[in-house]
């Protein structure tokens, strides 16, 4: 199902959309070699479904893989659904979750964004800056960018490839969409990922999910989502 | 905006209606009043009235508005048949209605003809050249289609107008955020703090904003905003405790070695940090060896 709404110029004007997160639960690997290709399994968990009508985002979690090729990812974390641009919160949400996870041997990996706007496909410069600042915990950080058309055709098809999009820093540390040149391929280690994503959203567990905004309004939400995944 | 206890409330009666306890029109109300945005429970126990003719002969002349909240729903959800049914139904009620032909505007918008919306919006402006609706609907056409530096030259021209409209202030700063010109969004929070300077969560968004720009000058006066924050919420604000620290760490670091130390804003970092153990401990006691760590890794 996909909402395209329209804005409604009321105290919070936003163009109504399909923006989504997943969460990932268990390994994904993100293989950096000539034969790259990116594994991520999700359990699914929809932030942004709670949030149709904003941008949202969050952190990805995990650690190094074998011989350093690869890269786990391991949890994620949501992070927010307004003001995306302003860094206290961003700031606050890093130190936390480095300070969590730094104790398990995990560190900050990644990043995903999803777009306000259905028929956005661009990776916005909110999101390459926020990018960029995660880069300074892990150098080969990546970015996902959620994809609506994928996502609207999940429910269609068969699909099993991933809904979102890879992207790299350069070498000029610029943001390029990974995969176009095959040394980074994506796709899902668990095959009954997008199943379970579609189960979760059609028994409505994205209403219970908390991200950092969440906990910061009220901080007996919490931001780690333990009951949510499981 | 919408407080706590309007969200709990609100929450309690949606609560009711999904689970057949009744409260519907009630339920109905309270979110035209808030002007929230439920659109798909809207839409749901909006059309359970509207479908069912003694519920809606009880409504009366409310009748209308509900048709009218439905319709707006309706087009949220991309239920245009819905929403163009209701439209249709109002039009009819209501033919020259200048309230009925922004609503002929909004559907137009909600089916992406963009261009047959402006031509509307047009019209009914040339009538009612005040109309701050349709205005506000033009800025809200070019958002929706991505062009945000000409909703951003459309909202500032609203505002030259409609200089009293807080939301648009609001609206026009989380724009310029969402294109990082940090200044301007500062710009508008200062509009909004002159205007009203009891509502916290300007200064609050103020101090975020001076925070991310960055720069000594600005997080000592982000670190005033967080204060004034506190002040103004009675110290409940987690946003603005953990801004006092971080603004704190971000002055140390750049005042390092420059100027000696400062006695009272080490003493309001402490406090702040005192504070939000406090609320961790009341409040999400299984987080507090978390914050503990966390604020003494930013050395307060």
């Amino acid at each position: 199902m996909s909402i395209q709404g329209l804005p409604t110029f009321s105290s919070k004007p936003k163009r109504a959309k399909v923006s989504f997160v997943s969460r990932t639960k268990s390994a994904a690997c993100e293989e950096r070699s000539p034969v790259a290709a990116a594994k991520i399994t999700r359990s699914g968990c929809w932030e942004s479904w709670a949030h149709k009508t904003s941008a949202v985002n969050g952190i990805l979690v995990g650690c190094l893989g074998k011989n350093d090729e690869a890269i786990d990812i391991v949890d994620a974390v949501p992070l927010s659904h307004s003001l995306i641009g302003l860094l206290p919160t961003l700031e606050i949400a890093l130190t936390q979750i480095e300070e969590h996870f730094g104790a398990q041997g995990l560190s900050i990996v990644g990043y995903y964004h999803a777009n306000e706007r259905y028929d956005n496909f661009e990776l916005g410069n909110a999101a390459k800056k926020i990018g960029d600042h995660i880069c300074r915990y892990f150098a080969q950080a990546a970015v996902f960018l959620l994809d609506n058309k994928k996502l609207e055709t999940l429910p269609k098809g068969k699909d099993r490839n991933p809904v979102f999009q890879l992207y790299i820093r350069d070498a000029s540390k610029n943001w390029k969409q990974a995969g176009s040149d095959g040394s980074i391929r994506l796709s899902i280690k668990e095959p009954s990922a997008n199943l379970v994503l579609m189960d979760y959203i059609s028994s409505e567990k994205w209403r219970d999910i908390v991200d950092f905004d969440d906990h910061l309004d009220d901080i007996s939400n919490d931001w780690l989502n333990p009951d949510l995944v499981k | 905006m919408v407080g706590a206890a309007e969200e709990a409330q609100l929450n309690r009666l949606e609560n009711q209606v999904d689970n057949g306890g009744g409260g519907a029109w009630e339920y109905l109300c309270l979110v035209r009043k808030l002007k929230v945005r439920r659109s798909e429970k809207v839409l749901k126990h909006g059309l359970s009235i509207l479908n069912d003719p003694k519920k809606r002969s009880k409504l009366g002349g409310d009748e209308w508005t509900l048709y009218e909240q439905v319709a707006i729903a309706a087009m949220d959800c991309q239920c245009l048949d819905t929403a163009e049914d209701c439209v249709k139904a109002l039009k009819k009620k209501f033919p020259e209605s200048t309230r009925v032909g922004r609503l002929e505007g909004l559907f137009l918008e909600a089916k992406e003809s963009w261009a047959d919306a402006e031509t509307v919006y047009s019209s009914l402006l040339e009538d009612n050249p005040l109309d701050q609706v349709v205005h506000k609907r033009r800025v809200a056409m070019a958002k929706a289609q991505g062009n945000i530096s000409v909703a951003i030259e459309w909202l500032n021209k609203y505002l030259e107008i409609f200089m009293a409209d807080h939301d648009a202030w609001r609206e026009l700063a989380e724009l310029y955020v969402s294109l990082q010109m940090y200044k301007q969004a500062a710009f508008c929070y200062e509009e909004l703090i002159l205007c009203q300077s009891t509502v916290p969560l300007y200064h609050l968004a103020y101090a975020d904003v001076l925070y991310t720009l960055g720069g000594l000058e600005n997080l000592q006066t982000a670190k005033k905003y967080y204060a004034s924050t506190i002040d103004l919420t009675g110290g409940k604000n987690t946003r603005a405790l953990f801004g006092i620290c971080l603004c704190s760490v971000a002055i140390a670091q750049l005042a390092k070695g420059r100027n000696k130390e400062d006695k009272e804003g080490s003493e309001l970092s402490s406090l702040a940090a005192m504070a939000l153990e406090k609320h961790y401990k009341q409040r999400a006691s299984g987080k507090l060896p978390l914050l503990t760590a966390t604020l003494r890794n930013l050395k307060l």
